[in-house]
């Protein structure tokens, strides 16, 4: 199934764009795509907290993806 | 009242929009770009939005806010895009029946504001650019 993913702020400069279509198996989690991303992006990895919202609402690393999410990565938050 | 604009804001007039006969305080809270962060110069700041999901979060947060303190009516403006120093960041107001509830609820919404919308900023300094990351939730 394919799924968007979103970048933003330090997690967009690290990946050099701000958002793909990502191919990814049927019944794949956030945190399987994660494991994808940080496979296409080496510079991913090691790169902590990333948070992670789908189609607009936190979710938990376990929660599971359907075709055509948009899932956005980004680091804490400091607007206000 | 949510926005999320590259535009600049008045306070006057986002009060008088909020302003009813039901309310006795208006508290308000603006932010604003700094000359300078953790000790070091800041010429300017970027900020950058995920809109979408910005705008829900606000709004979510106002509504969450009046039912918690009691609160007539909130508005939020955030703004994104190059601000100089000075400039206008984002603005808060709370109307209430007292004083209480409203001080109460502008600090909540700003606390909460800091910790889940998406939102950064970015500062541009004499020794580079560099985002602000706040603490995880």
């Amino acid at each position: 199934m394919r799924v968007t993913s979103r970048y933003f702020a330090s997690i967009m400069d690290l990946v050099g764009t701000d958002g793909e279509e990502i191919t990814i198996p049927q019944g794949s989690t956030v945190e399987g795509l994660l494991e994808a991303l940080k496979g296409l992006h080496e510079q991913l990895k090691g790169v902590e907290p990333i948070l992670i919202a789908v189609n607009g609402a936190y979710v938990d690393p376990g929660t599971m993806l359907r075709e055509g999410d948009v899932v956005a990565l980004f680091p804490p938050v400091s607007g206000g | 009242m949510i926005d999320v604009t590259k535009e600049d804001f008045s306070v006057d007039e986002a009060l008088e929009r909020l302003r009813s006969r039901g309310m006795g305080a208006l508290v308000t809270f603006v932010g604003v770009v700094r000359d300078s962060s953790r000790g070091k110069a800041v010429d300017r700041i970027e900020i950058q939005v995920y809109e979408e999901m910005a705008r829900r979060q606000l709004e979510e947060i106002r509504e969450e806010a009046i039912a918690r303190f009691g609160v007539e009516e909130i508005a939020i403006i955030h703004r994104y895009g190059s601000l100089e120093v000075s400039d206008n960041i984002m603005m808060i107001a709370v109307g209430g029946g007292h004083r209480p509830e409203a001080f109460d609820a502008c600090r909540w919404v700003l606390e909460t504001i800091k910790e889940k919308v998406p939102i950064w900023k970015k500062e541009i300094t004499p020794e580079g650019d560099f985002w602000v990351e706040g603490e995880k939730p």
